[in-house]
């Protein structure tokens, strides 16, 4: 019968081979004295293919990382640790990969050596992965940075010619062709005059040939105007794909957002599109909840996404049926329990008809003549970045307009 | 007939002997179901490894018993096994803690639902 210590000693012995590293006792000369069961199932394999014998340690290690035993070898004091999970690689057969693994060596005493160690492949496998994610996102924040300074200096390049257009635009109005118009009217009511002053005919005559110099300055005029049309349109065009490549790097590069106000949003955009609602003679009404939560988000783009909605409601007028009436209404409100921010903002503007609606928050969809269709898609990207929603909704044509946006807070 | 460690119609001949039986045997037999989970473990074994033969049973040798063979040389030449298995390899036990060198032979096959282990002390 088995005495109380060798039923202990045998469950201890039973607990360390079942110990999930493999663990060896050995001499100085390397020699195993005791090893566990995972010992084995790692170091067997490696014995095999190695052709070194399992007896001794150190010869196995030094086939596969001969600066181990160096290791061991220095170390003169009589104990102590010797390496801490130092990292060896070994191919076992035809593997193209070689596997890693982890080694921890302590000196017990003057002879006796413990020798820890694991199979870390798994884990050198994450770790690699992990390096290669670094790199790959380190390259793509290279790239990312490069892109935002190209799309900036481009934008920079962009916004001086568009504004050089604006002027060739401006320039282009000739108004001295209404005071040659005034000049031949003056020369056909006066033609008896002109007659006696010039001679016979010769009125008639002067007072046509100023009408075909009119008439071909007009027409040229025309063309340089349609020109400088075509041109300020496609300057918009380049300057809206801008803005989109712009927030969809500026949104992969700068992930934090600020705490902004949706009321200061809407004051903002009203400030700088409101000079457009007394030329047009439309009338605007606002119902603004004060103090109403702030949301995070970038005040820029918001405000760009309020303008664009105005400016689509202002421009909703020019094809509609005129009206005297002209009404915009902009509003905020907040949904407590839903936690939810509204804004709306309604005209009752030429308005479209259910199948355009449907399509009107895709690139390229418009239902302006002059329309390069990015705005509301621009405008749907911005309030989803946010979190947010936006519809439009119409009556049908002639029946307005209704866009509603909501904000998580 | 005197069966030894290497007789070639051993996995047949043990698939006929009663559990019990397979004490008499003068090498270590461990017989399992597919899943490596003891169902036999004779004395011979139970000696070596100092394991009490009643305790092992219903055990899973490759985890719980033996976790030196849980490797692609031993455990894994059982797994998805599509014809029979037989193969004698030399290895290193951990009896006790104890390296002990030791000739193993793998039996199974696709048909019965036991797989066998032979071990035999090496001289």
């Amino acid at each position: 019968m088995s005495s109380h210590y060798e039923i202990e000693y045998s469950e201890l012995l039973d607990f360390l081979n079942q110990c999930p590293i493999g663990l060896i006792k050995a001499n100085a000369k390397g020699e195993i004295e005791l090893m566990n069961g995972i010992g084995s199932q790692i170091l067997f394999p490696l014995s095999i293919y190695s052709g070194v014998s399992l007896a001794n340690i150190k010869d196995l290690l030094k086939y596969f990382d001969a600066s181990i035993v160096e290791m061991v070898d220095s170390f003169k004091a009589f104990y102590g640790n010797i390496c801490d999970e130092y990292r060896f690689q070994a191919a076992i057969g035809h593997s193209a990969h070689a596997n890693s693994f982890s080694i921890t060596i302590n000196r017990i005493s003057e002879n006796t050596y413990q020798y820890t160690f694991r199979d870390v492949s798994a884990l050198v496998e994450k770790e690699n992965e992990l390096k290669h994610l670094i790199e790959a996102s380190a390259m793509q924040a290279g790239k990312l940075e490069i892109s935002t300074g190209l799309l900036h200096d481009i934008g920079n390049a962009v916004t001086a010619f568009g504004t050089e257009v604006v002027n060739l635009k401006n320039a282009l109005e000739w108004r001295e062709l209404n005071d040659l118009t005034k000049l031949i009217k003056m020369f056909e009511s006066n033609l008896n005059s002109l007659d006696l002053a010039l001679g016979q005919g010769k009125g008639s005559d002067l007072s046509k040939f100023l009408e075909a110099v009119n008439k071909s300055l007009t027409k040229k005029n025309q063309r340089l105007q349609e020109g400088a049309e075509r041109l300020y349109e496609n300057t918009s065009h380049i300057q809206d794909v801008l803005n989109i490549q712009r927030q969809y790097v500026e949104g992969k590069a700068k992930a934090v957002r600020e705490s902004l106000s949706l009321q200061t949003v809407i004051e903002d955009a009203l400030a700088i599109q409101g000079g457009s609602f007394a030329k047009r003679n439309i009338k605007l009404e606002k119902r603004i909840s004060r103090n109403t939560p702030p949301i995070k988000g970038d005040k820029t783009h918001l405000i760009q996404v309020v303008i664009n909605i105005l400016k689509n409601s202002i421009e909703a007028f020019d094809g509609a049926v005129s009206r005297e009436d002209k009404l915009i209404e902009i509003s905020l409100r907040q949904d407590e329990a839903k936690r939810l921010l509204f804004v709306e903002i309604a005209d009752n503007g030429v308005g479209f008809s259910q199948e355009i609606g449907r399509g009107l928050f895709q690139k390229g969809q418009t239902t302006k003549q002059a329309g390069t269709g990015f705005g509301l898609y621009n405008c749907e990207q911005i309030v989803s970045s946010h979190h947010g929603e936006i519809s439009i909704i119409s009556e049908g044509l002639n029946k307005g307009a209704r866009v509603m946006m909501k904000f998580p807070f | 007939m005197l069966i030894t460690f290497y007789v070639p119609e051993l996995f047949q001949l043990l698939e006929d002997f009663d559990n019990h039986d397979f004490d008499n045997f003068n090498f270590g037999i461990i017989k399992m179901n597919k899943q490596g989970d003891i169902q036999a473990y004779n004395k011979y074994e139970a000696d070596l490894a100092a394991n009490d033969q009643q305790q092992v049973l219903s055990k899973n040798f490759f985890t719980q018993i033996a976790p030196c063979t849980n490797n692609f040389l031993v455990a894994e030449k059982y797994s998805n096994l599509t014809e029979e298995l037989d193969e004698t390899l030399d290895y290193i036990f951990t009896y006790r803690m104890r390296p002990t060198a030791v000739t193993l032979r793998l039996l199974s096959n696709s048909i019965s639902t036991n797989q066998y282990l032979i071990v035999r002390l090496k001289s």
